[in-house]
């Protein structure tokens, strides 16, 4: 955070005018520093000359004092030379200095010239004095005199002519130095120029990169946020790389969107679990319901069973009596049937007492329609002992009867079939028949069907029975065309049992 | 990351840029300020003329050798040719002016010679090039032996004419030494070739317009001589640049000095052979005596013969 803190967007400005700030500074102090050694360049070879120039005032005022003591003997000009004598020699110790610093022929012979000038009029002077002694007056001649005062002046000859090369060549030199000085200076100035280019260039393109990243990670983050407004579910994350206040943000807004998105799922699968636990208790009511219908619909029939039984006793005893003993078969058994479905209709039965009580109605059938009709069972003993809700074959094999085969005169047939898998027990009714309508099948497919309203028990009874019963999911499952139809069920296994 | 890198790349080139700028300002303190705190050997020479020949191959052997040995060495010439007067008053104003060692040609004249005994006097080494003058100061001699130059060149003009002719000499002034001495070489070498003669012996005064008169003048007064021989330098270079092989007036032309003008002498066919001398190397030679003397000090008067050399149109050198 803190290096992020370092790098934001304030920072990389700062950044910018800093480093402008430094190379103006910089690059000012250098053209100041070559400006003041310019100035040292031309004030150097000035106070040079000056200082030529002071000696050479000075030689020719000693050479004055020394032509007015030839001329005119007077002590006060010689005097005047030996003060001035000093005032040279200071001055040639000045040129020998400018030697040293830099060496030069032409200033090294001009030192020495003046040093035997000096010496010259040295003699010249002692010459002069001892011939205006009183002691000595003859010792000296004034050819002597005269002699060394050529002496002098050819060695003054020397020294203007020292001077005038001299000059001459300071001068060159210096039109030399002007000249590169000129050169440099406006060397100096295309550099500055360059420079403060440069400088604006490295800012500006600085700016521009700032401002780019700027206007990038902002185009990055609308776009995120239109994705975003269209598509709340958005897999993909914003990645900025620019190192600054706005890469926060966008890490922010993915981690706000990663919250969202989380706290969304939650409440749709809230909503979904609400949902089905809704359907679930309506399915429940329903079935309550058709409970309650089926119950009140049992508790009607049971009005007064013992009448109906004692009924039937006395009509089979009468049978017997008068010998009719078919007749007297055919009232037993439906009143097994009928003792069957009034005692066990509310209770749980094996697979094994549904298939008698099945044999019972498919007598009393046969007695009815004679042989329009035959029956067959596929039995698979290790099955039978399979619980599940009372009156579950019966009202299929009488669906086969009613929608499937009533209209054949001849040759309808229903098959009943169960078979042991091992996980669960498989019941199957078949009938020759006309089969189901497409609709219907498909209804009974997408567990759609409805009750039906003459107040018959039909198919959707058994099949809403079984899966309350059984409290999983079974098969329900026809396969119809005509001349054909199989009802294929699948509960279960016994071992899985859990109504009783 | 790398977007920065121009940025810091910038920078620095900006801070380049300005330390380029000071630096660029400081040769301007620091110029000409090598060397300066040595205790330089100065040393003057004083030569007779420019020639564009003899003397400026000899000037640049001196200042060769300042450049090579380590001294300041500095040419002064007198503003007329070979005026000596002027050429005093140079010696004395480098006395004047102190200078370690003087470099000048042997000129046997009072006050030339007075002025460089003062100043030898005064501590000033003193060699004279080309001619030396016998009997005066100590003083060191590097030049020609001329009395052998002109013996060689005297067997040079045998060889030229077959031992069979007759030969006029083109000197350059009376009673110079080196130019006699080279003479009498040529006389002696001649001795032995009784077919060879000398017929005249005439003086140019190094002056190119005296070369062409006398040329004529011998061609036309003398016209048995078929060979002409030139022993100083003024008249070969004068005759290289007007004459060639068929132009020249004598069958055989041999002459002193190779500089430019006797090269092109050489390869125009105008001269048989130019004698070389080593006018650069006496001046390189001059310039190492002075500075082993005044380092190491040891014997002074001495006299160093450097030697010549014959050179046809054959030889490298002409080419």
């Amino acid at each position: 955070m803190d290096k992020e803190r370092k790098r934001s967007i304030a920072t990389e400005y700062k950044k910018g005018y800093s480093v402008i700030l430094g190379c103006v500074i910089i690059m000012f102090a250098a053209a100041s520093m070559g400006n003041w050694m310019l100035s040292l360049g031309y004030g150097s070879a000035l106070d040079e000359l000056l200082e030529l120039n002071q000696l050479f005032v000075e030689i020719e005022t000693a050479n004055m004092a020394v032509s007015d003591a030839y001329l005119y003997l007077r002590e006060s000009s010689m005097k005047g030379y030996e003060d001035e004598r000093e005032n040279v020699r200071r001055q040639i110790s000045v040129v020998e200095q400018q030697v040293a610093r830099e060496y030069s022929r032409a200033k090294k012979d001009l030192a020495c010239m003046t040093e035997t000038y000096l010496e010259e009029c040295d003699d010249l002077i002692a010459l002069l004095k001892s011939y205006g002694s009183q002691e000595n007056p003859q010792k000296v001649s004034d050819r002597e005199i005269d002699r060394s005062f050529r002496a002098t002046q050819e060695v003054m000859d020397y020294i203007n002519t020292s001077f005038k090369d001299i000059y001459s060549i300071e001068l060159t030199v210096s039109l030399e130095k002007k000249q590169t000085m000129a050169q440099i200076s406006q060397s100096i100035g295309f550099l500055q120029i360059g420079l403060l280019v440069l400088v604006l260039a490295i800012y500006l393109k600085h700016n521009l990169r700032i401002i780019r990243n700027i206007s990038d990670s902002l185009g990055q983050l609308t776009r995120f946020v239109e994705c975003i407004k269209g598509n709340l579910y958005h897999t993909e994350r914003l990645e900025l790389r620019s190192h600054d206040e706005l890469m926060i943000l966008a890490d922010t807004m993915n981690d706000m969107l990663d919250i969202i998105q989380k706290q969304v799922g939650q409440l749709e699968q809230d909503s979904q679990i609400r949902a089905q636990i809704k359907e679930m208790e309506i399915d429940n009511l329903r079935l309550k319901n058709e409970l309650q219908s089926s119950q009140m619909n049992l508790l009607q029939s049971r009005i007064n069973p013992h009448f109906l039984f004692n009924t039937l006793n006395m009509i089979s005893n009468s049978a017997v009596m008068e010998d009719a003993e078919q007749t007297r078969t055919l009232i037993d058994i439906t009143a097994e049937y009928l003792r069957y479905n009034l005692d066990r209709l509310t209770k749980t039965v094996s697979l094994s007492e549904e298939i008698e009580n099945l044999k019972d109605y498919i007598y009393i059938q046969k007695c009815r329609f004679e042989d329009r009709f035959t029956f067959a069972f596929e039995l698979d003993m290790d099955c039978g002992m399979q619980k599940m809700p009372c009156m579950i074959l019966q009202p299929l094999v009488e669906n086969a009867l009613k929608h499937g085969i009533h209209n054949m005169l001849t040759g309808g047939k229903v098959t009943i079939r169960t078979r042991q898998a091992p996980a669960y027990t498989v019941i199957e009714i078949e009938d020759n028949g006309c089969g189901f309508p497409e609709e219907y099948i498909t209804k009974i497919r997408n567990g759609e069907l409805e009750y039906e309203k003459d107040g018959h028990v039909g198919i959707r009874n058994i099949y809403m029975r079984l899966k309350l019963f059984y409290h999983s999911e079974i098969v329900f499952d026809v396969d119809s065309y005509p001349g054909r139809t199989v009802l294929h069920i699948e509960v279960p296994r016994q071992g899985t049992l859990q109504g009783e | 990351m790398r977007k920065t890198i121009w940025f810091w790349a910038g920078t620095l080139l900006v801070c380049l840029a300005a330390l380029a700028l000071l630096l660029f300002s400081f040769p301007l303190r620091n110029r000409r300020k090598q060397d300066t705190n040595r205790d330089w050997i100065r040393i003057t020479a004083v030569l007779p003329h420019k020639d564009y020949g003899y003397w400026s191959i000899m000037g640049e052997g001196i200042l060769a050798g300042g450049e090579e040995y380590g001294a300041d060495v500095k040419i002064v010439i007198p503003r007329m040719n070979y005026d000596v007067a002027q050429m005093t008053g140079l010696i004395r104003q480098e006395t004047a002016a102190r200078v370690d060692a003087l470099i000048v040609q042997g000129i046997e004249d009072k006050d030339y010679l007075e002025a460089l005994g003062k100043a030898q006097a005064q501590g000033i080494l003193i060699v004279l090039v080309d001619t030396d003058v016998e009997g005066i100061f100590p003083h060191l001699y590097v030049g020609t032996d001329n009395y052998a130059a002109g013996k060689k060149m005297g067997e040079a003009v045998a060889a030229a004419t077959g031992g069979h002719g007759t030969v006029a000499v083109l000197s350059g002034a009376e009673n110079y030494p080196n130019l006699e001495e080279r003479y009498d070489g040529i006389c002696k070498a001649l001795e032995q070739y009784p077919d060879l003669t000398v017929a005249c012996l005439e003086y140019d005064q190094y002056d190119s317009l005296r070369v062409m008169e006398k040329y004529q003048t011998i061609a036309r007064e003398h016209p048995e001589v078929d060979t002409l021989v030139c022993i100083e330098g003024t008249s070969g270079q004068t005759l290289g640049t007007r004459l060639t092989g068929e132009t020249r007036k004598f069958s055989h032309i041999l002459v002193f000095d190779l500089v430019d003008e006797t090269i092109q002498g050489l390869r125009a066919g105008a001269f048989e052979g130019v004698m070389e001398q080593q006018q650069a190397n006496m001046g390189r030679i001059s310039v190492y005596e002075i500075i082993r003397y005044l380092e190491y000090g040891g014997k002074w008067e001495r006299k160093i013969l450097t030697d010549v050399n014959f050179v046809t149109p054959e030889d490298p050198e002409a080419a």
